[in-house]
């Protein structure tokens, strides 16, 4: 009938936008103005560790493909996406080894080591953060100075509650010196301005890049229980705002919680999970003997993903019941 | 009256274009091929035989089972051949019977005045969702319940599809001859005309049938907002499962569609459809073709080139089946015509499942579309199926959204296929 040759495939034919390389380049923006809030702190050292960790995350990436037999994957940006990211948690003032070390344990046990993208149980981010804490915890924790001059403490938000109590911490960080970043104020890379977190995060949301709720249920998690502790005792607990704004709050909330293996499919395993996070972050920060508890929150709540997947939405249709059958009307004419 | 607003689904970018090209009526073909198939109806025995000459609107060919539909010569002509083994749209060996157009007119002989049903059955009428359903067995099936609402369904089925929008908007006097002649036989309480609402045209068109117990229900069309169940849910505010032998009729409402209305309004034998014919760049035409018109013979009046490597799907982009041949013609299932070139062609990279949850949250149907596509894949029917495989109803957002690329509604299908092929064999 016809010579040409036409393509048969299943429906459906069009696609959208979406892609996995589109969500980790939306996630590599997102960072860049938090980036950019770490460079306004910290200066050439952020670009530094944030650009050992690019370099390190990808040559680690060759590597692991090669040893596992994988096809080259590097475009798809999961290693500059997660490089990034994990260089927000050191501090500028990070030794290039632990940077790289990190990286390593971030692409082996966060990735290959299961099989690749999406097959990891567990964040491969949070793996690294939390092995080099357990073993070099003065390296990771070993902030610069800030380099205002009218500084009352040089300890980071976190550790100055820890060590001085809610009344002093408030009194060295005035709340919007917190959330819009300030030369007072120091920690990891991420954690100096919230905004820029915020900014990074609504553009997150606005792309479709990651559901809104987690981080709204992160942050909710968080400002419930560190307010219900605040009415309690005042004199033991911050505010739950000094708490959303110290620390690594905003980043835990926008951009590690969300991540897409390791956090729930469903709306309300989401909520659950995100209300988890934010109360364990909480909790650890409390309780422990770690000042900033919001990135192991969100680890131990992943723990609890497989079970929360089960919150299923009700299958459409799902609460019908028949009606009794209708005796039969003669039809018109 | 509820207007639940459907959860999930798709939005694609509205080509507005399309509500305002009138119908082009194209000529007969040198061949029209007509295979003798119904969907939900099976197959149908001819009553024509070789060389004969048919009249137009002559049956050719009826349904064995009582409230079917009747099959009519779109032309009057030569049977030049009666084919045992075609290969139709989606595959299935058919027998079809192939007319050859003389150009003589005659008209058609009127069916017999019987009962409703038997009358459209004879008319050859079905509803035109995606699975042609008799209209003959839907008016059968609602005649022992009690129907409340008439619903009218004259959203389009796919994005870059608008026959339904521009028939509305053309042939309003049919409709309302269709609707009052199914107002007769179903004495509704009330008739819902659900339109498109961001087509400002066509909530125009549809205000002129306002009137006694007929209202205007305009709907913003997101995909796949007039499948029955979803359309069911915006009218009525209920939903009904997938429960074998449940139908909207469960809740109170029969869906006939605009296309079948108008063709119930006209009352004559039905022999030709009206079609939306789109390609990927933006070509898009509705025409009113003769059942049996090959889709080759369309696209070539249409000034759309086939290129090879592209693609011809006979439906609309999101669940239309793609066909290798150009030659397989207009039958009473087709949505639409979409066409793509080869560089229009996804073959997106299918990666890893990253469990983004985008399938989930867009599922029409709440479902969890990565883990039964997931268990299809892997031959888990059993699993599968305890996720509710067989509640999905092939609307495609999910393999559209996949950022993986995966094609989960193929797996979906596998599985059902399977499970059912299994089923049958034991």
């Amino acid at each position: 009938m016809n010579a040409t040759e036409f393509v048969v495939s299943a429906p459906p034919h069009i696609h959208s936008v979406y892609s996995v390389r589109r969500l980790m380049l939306g996630l590599f923006a997102s960072l860049l103005p938090v980036l950019a809030a770490a460079f306004w702190a910290f200066g050439l050292d952020a670009l530094r560790v944030a650009g050992i960790a690019l370099v390190s995350a990808a040559v680690w990436e060759l590597l692991l493909q090669r040893v596992f037999g994988k096809p080259f994957s590097l475009t798809d940006g999961s290693a500059f996406a997660y490089g990034l990211l994990f260089a927000m948690l050191l501090p500028a003032t990070a030794p290039w080894w632990l940077i790289a070390v990190g990286t390593l344990l971030l692409l082996l046990l966060g990735k290959h080591l299961y099989g690749g993208l999406g097959c990891n149980p567990f964040n491969g981010i949070l793996i690294a953060y939390a092995a080099l804490m357990l073993s070099y915890p003065g390296l990771m924790q070993d902030f610069p100075a800030p380099t205002a001059e009218d500084i009352m403490t040089e300890s980071p938000p976190l550790v100055e509650l820890k060590d001085k109590g809610p009344e002093d911490a408030a009194e060295a960080f005035p709340l919007a010196e917190l959330f819009f970043g300030s030369h007072k104020v120091t920690g990891a890379l991420g954690e100096v301005s919230p905004l820029a977190v915020l900014v990074g995060g609504i553009f997150l949301i606005a792309t479709r890049t990651i559901p809104w709720v987690v981080p709204a249920a992160f942050l909710a998690g968080l400002t419930a229980l560190a307010g219900l502790f605040r009415v309690l005792d005042p004199e033991t607990y911050a505010s739950p705002v000094f708490h959303l704004l110290a620390g690594g709050a905003f980043l835990a909330a926008f951009m590690i919680a969300p991540d897409w293996p390791t956090s729930p499919v469903t709306r309300p395993g989401r909520i659950v999970y995100g209300l988890i996070g934010g109360a364990l972050a909480f909790a650890i920060r409390a309780w422990s003997q770690w000042p900033e508890g919001a990135y192991f929150g969100v680890f131990l709540a992943s723990l609890a993903t497989p079970l929360l997947d089960r919150l299923r939405p009700t299958v459409f249709g799902a609460r019908f019941t028949r009606r009794r059958p209708v005796r039969h009307r003669p039809t018109g004419v | 009256m509820g207007s639940a607003r459907m959860r999930g689904g798709v939005d694609l970018p509205l080509a507005a274009e399309g509500f305002s090209r009138p119908f082009e009526p194209l000529p007969l073909p040198p061949r029209l091929i007509l295979p003798l198939i119904q969907d939900e109806g099976g197959l149908l025995e001819p009553k024509v035989k070789k060389n004969e000459t048919v009249r137009a609107g002559q049956v050719i060919a009826e349904n064995p089972r009582p409230h079917m539909a009747s099959l009519h010569a779109p032309a009057a002509g030569k049977v030049v051949e009666i084919a045992t083994a075609f290969r139709d749209t989606l595959g299935r060996v058919v027998p079809a019977v192939v007319i050859e157009p003389d150009g003589s007119t005659g008209q058609p002989e009127p069916p017999p005045a019987t009962d409703p049903a038997s009358r459209v059955a004879a008319q050859g009428l079905v509803d035109f969702d995606r699975r042609a359903q008799p209209l003959a067995a839907k008016l059968q099936d609602a005649a022992g319940r009690q129907i409340e609402t008439l619903i009218v369904n004259a959203l389009d089925q796919e994005p870059f599809l608008f026959s339904r929008s521009r028939l509305i908007q053309e042939e309003g006097r049919a409709l309302l001859q269709g609707i009052e002649s199914l107002q007769k036989t179903l004495s509704p309480g009330k008739t819902v005309v659900v339109v498109e609402s961001r087509a400002p045209e066509v909530r125009r068109a549809a205000a002129a049938l306002t009137g006694g117990t007929t209202h205007v229900f305009p709907l913003a069309n997101r995909y796949p907002q007039a499948a029955p169940r979803m359309l069911a849910r915006a009218v009525l505010g209920a939903e009904i499962p997938y429960t074998a032998g449940v139908t909207v009729a469960d809740i109170g409402g029969l869906i006939v569609d605009v296309e079948a209305a108008v063709a119930a309004g006209r009352g004559g034998p039905l022999t030709e459809r009206y079609l939306t014919v789109s390609d990927g760049r933006g070509n898009r035409h509705n025409v009113r073709v003769a059942l049996g018109t090959p889709i080759g013979f369309i696209l070539e009046r249409c000034g759309i080139a086939l290129e090879p490597g592209g693609k011809i799907v006979a439906g609309g982009p999101m669940s239309g089946p793609a066909v290798a041949d150009p030659g397989l013609p207009v039958t009473k299932e087709t949505a639409g015509i979409f066409v793509q070139g080869a560089p229009e062609v996804t073959r997106p990279a299918e990666a890893v499942c990253i469990k983004c949850g985008l399938c989930v949250e867009k599922c029409p149907m709440r479902l969890m579309p990565f883990l039964i596509a997931g268990f299809a894949e892997k031959c888990r029917f059993d699993e599968a199926e305890r996720y509710d495989l067989f509640a999905c109803i092939e609307c495609g957002c999910c393999a559209y959204l996949c950022p993986a690329g995966i094609p989960l509604l193929q797996f979906i299908r596998f599985g059902k296929q399977q499970i059912l092929g299994r089923r049958k064999g034991a």
